[in-house]
Formats: C-alpha cells, structure tokens, sequence
C-alpha cells in the first residue's frame, strides 16, 4: 500500500469545447474519510467524479488515487476504485448473479462464486441471485450496484447521486449499506443533492458551484439546517 | 491469460444476453430474408440477369443484416451505462474490442448460415459442391466486416445522427472486402477452385489482418473521453 | 506564408492554361478532348496530397492530442474533397467525347469515387458530430482507416476491372512537350491546393479564437468575483 492521502488533486481543470467545467480544483481525502460534496447542476461535480474514475481526462492539473496517477497509472487506479452513478451499469438481460460473474471475470477475481454469493447476501439480495436484473425495483438494482462496485474489494468508493429515485425505505437501507462500507475503513467519496443523508454519513461537506470550491468544512456541529442555509447563500451569490 | 478471460467474459455476455432476447439474431435473420425476396420481385426469377448478380445478392444480404448486428452491439452498452462499467475495469481497451468484434463476427456468422440454404433455394443457385469455398470467403467477409464495423459502431454511436452515420462510413472502406467476397463467390459457385481465386482471397486476408491490427490500436481514442 | 502561395498560385494558374492548351501538342487520336487531361491528372495528384496530409494530421492529433492537428486534418479534407470533385467531374467530361460514355469503371477513375465517399463522410461526420474533441478523435480514426484503405481499394478495384477488357488502351509514354505541360500544370495546381489549404487553417484558427474569446467574456459576465 503506498504512503499517502487517499485522494490527492491539484490544479485540475477540465474544458469541453468552449465550456469550462473545472476552473482549478485541489481536492485531498485522507484514508477513510467520507466526503459529500453537493452543488447545483453544472458545477462540475459529476466531471470531477468522471476524473478521479479514470473516465474523464482533466485538461490540466494532477490527481492521484491511491498514490497511483490517473493518466499514467489508469489500470492500477481502476482496480482500487469501486463507482456507483445514478445509472446503474447492470445488464438487465442477465441474472443478478450473471451480472456480478461477469464483472468478477473483467476483474480477474477468484473464488467466483462463493465471493458473488456473498456480496449478494451482504446487499440483502441473496434470495433474487437468479432472477432478471431489469425485473428489480429502483432500490434493488441499486443495492445490486453496490455488490457490483465493491466486488473486487476497491478501497475507494466514488459515488454519483446514488440516492436519485429511492424512496424512504430504500434510501435508509443505502445509507445503511455506507455506512458499513465506510465502517471498513473505506475512502469515499459522495456526490448528492440529499442534504439530510449527505451529511449524517459524511466526515466533510464540500460545495462546488461552477468549477470551484466555494465552501469546504468538517461536518462536526454542522445541522441539515445549517447546511442547507450555506448551500443557498453561495448559489444565490451567483 | 488476462486479456483472453476478459474476452471470453464479453463474448459470453453477449451470446447469453442474445439468447434470452433473440433480439439481434431474429431481427438479422429476419432481414435477410426480406432482402433476398424483395431482389426476386425485382429481377425476373430464373433469368440470366439473375444468376449474374446472385452473388452480389448474396453479400448485399449479408452486409445490411450484420449492419444491424453491428449497431445493436453498442446500443445495449449505452443503456444503463454499461459502457463505462466496461472502461472502468482494468481491463485492455483492445480485449472489449475483441470480445465486441468476435461477438458480432459469431453472430453474423449464424445469421449467415441459416441465410444460405435460403439464397440456394430462392435463387435456384446449387451452392453445396462449393460449400467448403463458400465458407471461407464468408469467412473472410465476415471478419474483415466485423473488424472495421466494430470500431465505427462504437464511433457511431456516440455521435449525434447515431446509426444514421454507420452505413456512410463503413461502406466505401469495405469496398475491397466486399468485392473480394462477391466476386470469389461468383467465381466459386461457378465451379472455380480457390486458387482460381487467389487474387481475391489475398486482398480478403490482407483487409482483415491491417483491419484487425489498426482497429484494436484505434478503439482505445474512440471509446476515452 | 498564404501570401506567398497565393501569388503563386495565382501566377501558376495564368500560365498554366497556356502550357495546357497551346504550349502542348494536340494528340492525334482524342484530339483537344485529350487537353483535359492537363486538369484531370493535376487535380487527382493533389487531392491524393491533401488525403494524405489528412493522415498524418490525423496521427499526429491522436498523438500529441493539440488542437492544431485536427484543424489541418479538418482543413486538408474540405480542399482534398474539392479537388477531388473536380476529378470526378472532368472524368466524365473527358469520357463522353472520347468512349460515348459519361463513366468509365476504370480502375484509377473508380479508386477516386470510393476516396471521394470516404472523405465526404468525413466532413458530414465533422458537420453532424460537432466539434467536440471526441469527435475530433472520431475524425481522426477515419482519416487513418481510411488512407490505409487507398491500395487495398485500388488493389481491387484493379483486379475487377481486370477481368473484363478494358473499353480504352491508354498510350504509354508522352511526348516532351507534353510531359512539360504536365508538369506546369501540376506544380500550378499544387499551388493553388497549398494556398487554399493555408487559407482554410488560417480562418479555423481565426475561427477557434473567436471561440475561446467567447467563452471567456460569458465566464466574466456570469462570476462576479475574479
């Protein structure tokens, strides 16, 4: 294991034609922290994401993940990041099972299906591992991309909104689900619009508003209130 | 032994996603069929014109069906994003491309063996004594084709006129291949062996080996963001 | 630069009608329908250079990753796509006095059709994708696999028309005086593409500037602190 914050970003920007998405951000996580970052639509928040999961090339600045660099280190990044987006990169033709086989293969892992069978059982899926993936209810396909994600035991997590289209009861078992993830001592790190959950499972808020940091604390002493009282000061300001 | 797992783990997606869905295979076969009628309504059946341009029939048949395999080969990735699940794996950008390509090459190879029976009875063309040929060439066709396609089915489908685009962009550089492919088909159904041929198989093999190579190195900038 | 080339270009195209037509004998069997050929063969070279310069713009872009690559591939497209319009139009022009026949399937005037449909998607792909870097890679890819495609369309296109005889018998060797036409003509017409395909980097440049200065005045009208 190399020596290290778990994240480290400096002076990234990203251009996309004439938009500039990221104006210059730094970004440090240290190992097992939890951070939630929030902001309106077009902050860059998901470019930022795409960044740190290989996805995106920045057009300038470094990023480190887990000591290795994402342009020239991209497949050793990969095989430390687990990401979770507001799509659920599951093939609803095949079985939850058939689902997990698959990426466990891309990932070279062994022990197949003994270590599928336990990620569904830790997502409360172990009874559907046969049935059709696209049959799942929004809350079900989502735990499912959480087995998928953590199935080659990333020490990363990056997630993208996981909370859109969940209803109460599944929202509060996903939160359930991180706060265990995080309980292992994983690095994540949280994009959302939910305040109330962004903040309960967070270490730190971060609130990005067109390409830059504009607010950054420890969540200690920090309320749903509070919180979401900073979020409109600053997306007003613009 | 990484990239060949990775490769058999798509190819396998693939093939089972297809067979719960038939979705490509029924709506390839399908097709065929339709083209290889509608050219008998156009030509007058039994006539010279006929067994002259059979041939061209033949591989027109087979172009647009696996056009159809082709597009549908990324479509199913862009629903519910599974393309990034794919380039999120550390896994060789040119193992997806493999495992894409063989997909649709076994695809297109099963669409065209039920399609030929079919052409041999419609078209009245007696394709049995020159079966073993006949396999090669589409062979080769089918692995030039599933080379170059691949590479621009992922391009297609990224842009904004989505698989409007394919056809315009494949079919001028297929050219060489599909020439070769109609004219060794015409030659052999009428009783040429394959080194009577020779010409058009080299073109065929050097289509496919530079296409084979150029595409694995290419797909890398075409699937990055 | 475009200066330079323009005035030669410019100077070029004056002459070289001269050579063309008065300079070089007349041939004894096509008579003046053979003078185009003058124009013909020029305009086939050139558009020949500009897919080529296409290529290695192309690879380069997919290399180094800067913008200006993909500006020149884009730029040698358009001005290789209009020389080779014109092949394609004196082909039939030269054919009809000559064979009675608007097309000849021969094996070079065919290689440029299928060139001519390679590249037309090329700019189609450039129109209907945006300009968005990936389908500037996009582009690139196509004007790779397209170029390496030229002998093996040639190639085959040569053995096909092979097979059947061919309608005409072209006359190997060419008097001197001709030959000098023809080599007038050509660094004329060689001319004329670099001052055209200077111009059109120029202007996409022009073109990106104006771009970025856009974007830079909508981002200091939308954040008021610096």
């Amino acid at each position: 294991m190399r020596e290290g914050p778990a994240i480290e970003a400096v002076g990234v920007t990203k251009t996309f034609g004439g938009t500039r998405a990221l104006r210059g951000v730094d970004l440090r996580v240290e190992r097992g922290d939890f951070l939630s970052i929030f902001g309106p639509n077009g902050a860059g928040k998901s470019t930022l994401l795409g960044i740190l999961a290989t996805l995106v090339r920045p057009t300038s600045g470094s990023v480190r993940v887990e000591g290795w660099d994402v342009r020239e280190d991209a497949h050793q990044v990969r095989g430390k990041i687990g990401v979770i987006s507001h799509q659920t990169l599951i093939y609803d033709d095949l079985t939850a099972y058939e689902n997990l086989c698959f990426y466990g293969r891309m990932y070279g892992l062994r022990d197949l299906g003994g270590r599928v069978e336990r990620a569904l059982a830790q997502v409360g899926l172990a009874g559907r591992g046969h049935d059709r993936a696209g049959g799942f209810s929004r809350g079900m396909k989502q735990r499912l991309s959480i087995a998928r994600s953590t199935l080659h035991a990333p020490s990363v997590l990056l997630l993208d909104e996981p909370f859109t289209g969940l209803d109460p009861s599944a929202s509060d078992m996903l939160s359930g689900l991180l706060g265990a993830l995080k309980g292992e001592g994983r690095t994540v790190v949280m994009i959302t619009h939910d305040i109330a959950h962004g903040l309960d499972l967070a270490d730190r808020v971060a609130l990005l508003v067109q390409g830059r940091w504009v607010y950054q604390q420890a969540t200690k002493g920090l309320d749903p209130a509070q919180l979401k009282a900073i979020y409109e000061q600053h997306v007003q300001a613009v | 032994m990484g990239f060949w797992a990775q490769v058999g783990a798509i190819l396998w997606k693939d093939i089972v996603v297809e067979l719960r869905t038939k979705e490509r295979l029924s709506s390839m076969f399908f097709f065929a069929l339709l083209v290889i009628v509608i050219f008998n309504f156009v030509f007058e059946p039994g006539s010279e014109a006929m067994r002259e341009i059979a041939p061209g029939i033949l591989w027109v048949t087979f172009t647009f069906a696996g056009l159809l395999g082709l597009t549908r080969s990324f479509t199913m990735e862009r629903e519910n994003g599974c393309l990034s699940g794919l380039l999120l794996c550390p896994a060789d950008r040119g193992a997806i491309f493999v495992g894409k390509a063989l997909g649709n090459a076994v695809f297109m190879v099963v669409v065209e063996a039920v399609a030929l029976p079919f052409f041999g009875v419609f078209m009245n063309v007696a394709v049995l004594p020159a079966l073993g040929r006949l396999l090669i060439l589409m062979a080769l066709g089918t692995v030039g084709f599933s080379a170059v396609g691949t590479l621009f089915a992922a391009m297609s489908a990224n842009t904004k006129m989505r698989e409007v685009m394919l056809p315009l962009l494949l079919f001028p550089i297929l050219v060489p291949i599909l020439l070769a492919a109609v004219k060794g088909t015409e030659a052999v159904l009428a009783g040429e062996g394959l080194g009577g041929v020779s010409g058009w198989v080299k073109i065929a093999v050097a289509f496919c080996a530079l296409f084979t190579a150029a595409s694995i190195l290419l797909f890398d900038y075409v699937v990055e963001e | 630069m475009s200066t330079i080339l323009g005035i030669l270009a410019l100077a070029g195209m004056l002459v070289a009608p001269y050579f063309a037509l008065i300079y070089a004998s007349v041939e004894k069997e096509q008579k003046l329908a053979q003078k185009i050929f003058y124009f013909h063969v020029p305009s086939a070279w050139v558009s020949f250079l500009g897919f080529f310069i296409v290529f290695v713009a192309s690879v380069l872009y997919l290399w180094k990753k800067e913008r200006i690559y993909d500006l020149w591939a884009s730029a040698a497209a358009e001005v290789g796509v209009l020389f080779c319009t014109l092949v394609l139009l004196t082909g039939p022009i030269w054919a009809k006095p000559i064979w009675n026949a608007w097309w000849v399937w021969d094996a070079r005037l065919t290689t440029t059709l299928v060139l001519w449909l390679i590249y037309v998607a090329y700019l189609m792909l450039r129109s209907y994708g945006g300009d968005a870097a990936q389908n500037a890679k996009f582009r690139a890819v196509l004007g790779i696999v397209g170029f390496l495609d030229v002998p093996l369309i040639y190639e085959s296109v040569n053995i096909w028309r092979t097979l059947h005889p061919p309608q005409l018998i072209r006359k190997g060797g060419l008097q001197a005086d001709m030959f000098e036409a023809l080599m007038v003509c050509l660094t004329a017409f060689t001319a004329l593409f670099l001052a055209l395909l200077f111009q059109r980097v120029s202007l996409a440049r022009a073109e990106e500037e104006l771009a970025t200065i856009r974007a830079d005045l909508q981002e200091r009208e939308t954040s008021p602190t610096p």
